[in-house]
């Protein structure tokens, strides 16, 4: 180990290296290795994003932003780790960040160069909602390191700009970041989501590498809801074995510290693990009660969905019933980011952004086109009439976004690089969109990835399947116990 | 109420079943019992028509040439990839080929196998 990554070990509390063995610091800590320190190589080049998702059948923020190509973090359970793990173009790469006067320039409707010019012309033009934080902490030690996110911050604040931090760093809450917040505070154009996946410290140091103490992030939440703005428990991943050991006393201090919302989603493995990924698998299982973790996945999750393994509703209906409730009961909204019991968002926005925010309307400001805003109208509707809907593709990939028909972001997408050249460049979002809508094998079909809760019924007049609502089991039982389905 | 409904509703759920098992049981209880108790179901076939996959799809032909020769006489005028086999989007000159022969302004002769252009007096010259 290099000087600045043991000391950077021996910030975190002496246990560490009793509860966690040198192996998982060590993996933990990869991207910091690689990097020999936490400091930007001002001669490294730039890192590209914005970056439309490949998960935009159901998500409401496709514009995803992370300031830095790494996270210095070393969360056991990180999905983003294993993209970059297993990138090749990766592979030799230190620490990079955007140019930020480049994303100045096209936020203020000046780009600089043609992806720019793209972002401005479907996003920033119309203030669509920023989500920084997708796989990266904008708030790590990368970020205290550099600044680099500091100025940008100011420049989104002065434009009024909505954005969705998504965080559990603790760089947010060194002085000058507070004072920066607290200047915007009035206009309420920032939203925070805080990571969290257990309430008790030392198990969170079991599974979370060189990151704040979960009182830390209890302590940041209060001060930014104190300040106003729209706050959110992001209780992903939801680790079955981690999570639920302290779910109870979790909700609660997160309620006492001030959230208005919940965003859940359970911990998912990849069959393609790699040497650090089998690493943290192992660890894992030895803190979640299996001897084989993939074998525990494979078990419980449905084939249809492919080799993402995300387990099934049956094991997640206590947990998720109980976020449920807790919500309803304290008008919280509630996200569920899970494809299983998604059809229970209070809002059309599974991050748990609000359908409606008077104080600022910008912050509304995120896609309706898509399954996740769809699933909640027709559960709504299901349980308020007593009539399951049916769902057409025109209808949910309406003309609301014109990102979907633009050629510029094919490259975006995942799936095109399996693809030969003349077909990638004829992709849009919404070729590939309706390719997964219509291909009953695709893991991302709509009745493939909320495993039956929509069901093909038919062909509409442009030979795309129509998919019904499926009311199930658990609903009938939840309705008979008092539990309010219409919300 | 029929007799299915009775043991229906008499019945605990799984999810029940497992919950009445997993009272104050260890981790590595719970999740043994997960996987006797939690399997998923098996989705019901689709057997309805199937679906056009994407509009792209119906765009999308794909072209047998006879010989090596016409191979790389196509390949002179259209840029082919060879990234995953043998492909092209730069098909402008068939396009106007295609919109040429719709509007009349060339015909092509099957019987001599060429092309002839046709004037407005409805001439045809060969090319």
């Amino acid at each position: 180990m290099t000087k600045p990554v043991r000391r950077l070990i021996s910030l975190t509390t002496k246990e560490q290296n009793i509860l966690c063995n040198e192996e998982i610091i060590e993996e933990g800590m990869k991207w910091v290795r690689r990097n020999k320190g936490c400091k930007l190589d001002p001669e490294s080049g730039n890192y590209t994003s914005p970056r439309i998702s490949s998960e935009v059948m159901d998500c409401s923020m496709p514009m995803t932003f992370d300031h830095f190509n790494f996270c210095s973090l070393g969360c056991t359970y990180c999905f983003a780790y294993f993209f970059k793990s297993n990138n090749p173009a990766t592979q030799h790469l230190g620490l990079r960040s955007v140019n930020v006067n480049h994303m100045i320039n096209a936020l203020t409707g000046n780009p600089s160069e043609a992806r720019g010019r793209l972002m401005y012309d479907h996003f920033y033009s119309k203030k669509f909602l920023l989500h920084w934080g997708g796989l990266a902490d904008p708030f790590c030690n990368f970020e205290r390191s550099n600044t680099i996110g500091y100025e940008l911050i100011d420049t989104l604040g002065q434009l009024n700009y909505p954005t969705l931090f998504s965080f559990k760093g603790n760089t947010i809450l060194d002085d000058h970041y507070i004072e920066l917040f607290q200047r915007y505070a009035s206009q309420s154009n920032f939203a925070f989501q805080i990571s969290m996946v257990t309430g008790d410290d030392n198990l969170a140091k079991q599974v979370e590498i060189g990151v704040p103490s979960p009182g830390a992030r209890l302590r940041a939440i209060k001060i930014l809801s104190d300040m106003g703005y729209w706050t959110i428990l992001r209780l992903r991943p939801f680790i079955i074995g981690v999570t639920d050991l302290t779910l109870d006393t979790l909700l609660e201090q997160a309620y006492e510290a001030g959230i208005q919302g919940i965003s859940t989603e359970f911990f998912a493995l990849d069959a393609r693990a790699n040497v650090g990924m089998k690493k943290r698998y192992d660890w894992l299982s030895k803190l979640i009660g299996v001897d084989d973790l993939m074998g525990y996945f494979k078990d419980l999750s449905p084939s249809e969905r492919g080799g993402y393994m995300r387990l099934n509703r049956l094991v997640k209906e206590a947990y998720i019933k109980k976020i449920y409730k807790f919500c309803i009961e304290r008008n919280l909204t509630l996200g569920i980011s899970d494809p299983d019991f998604k059809e229970l968002c209070t809002s059309g926005s599974c991050c748990g952004m609000p359908d409606d925010f008077p104080r600022n309307r910008l912050l509304e400001n995120w896609s309706r086109s898509q399954l996740t805003y769809h699933l909640k109208r027709l559960r709504q509707q299901y349980h308020r009439t007593g009539s399951a809907q049916n769902l057409h593709f025109n209808e949910v990939y309406d003309d609301e976004q014109s990102f979907l028909d633009e050629f510029g972001f094919k490259n975006d997408h995942v799936s095109v690089t399996s693809m030969c050249n003349a077909e990638r460049y004829q992709q849009t979002y919404r070729i590939i969109i309706q390719r997964h809508w219509n291909n009953l094998k695709s893991p991302a079909n709509p009745r493939n990835y909320f495993h039956g809760k929509l069901i093909p019924i038919g062909l509409d007049s442009e030979s795309n399947l129509i998919y019904r609502y499926n009311p199930m089991e658990y609903e009938e039982r939840w309705v008979s116990e008092g539990i309010d389905l219409t919300i | 109420m029929g007799i299915r409904d009775y043991f229906k509703n008499k019945t605990p759920s799984r999810v029940e079943r497992f919950a009445a098992l997993a009272e104050g049981a260890s981790n590595a209880e719970k999740r043994r019992l997960e996987r006797s108790l939690l399997k998923p179901d098996t989705l019901t076939p689709f057997a309805g028509d199937d679906p056009a996959q994407s509009s792209l799809e119906n765009r999308t032909v794909k072209i047998v040439l006879p010989t090596d020769g016409s191979m790389e006489l196509f390949k002179q005028f259209f840029k082919v990839s060879s990234y995953k086999g043998h492909n092209t989007r730069n098909i402008d000159i068939i396009v106007a080929l295609l919109e040429a022969l719709d509007r009349g302004t060339i015909r092509y002769d099957q019987a001599s196998k060429t092309l002839n252009f046709v004037d407005d007096q409805g001439t045809e010259y060969p090319l």
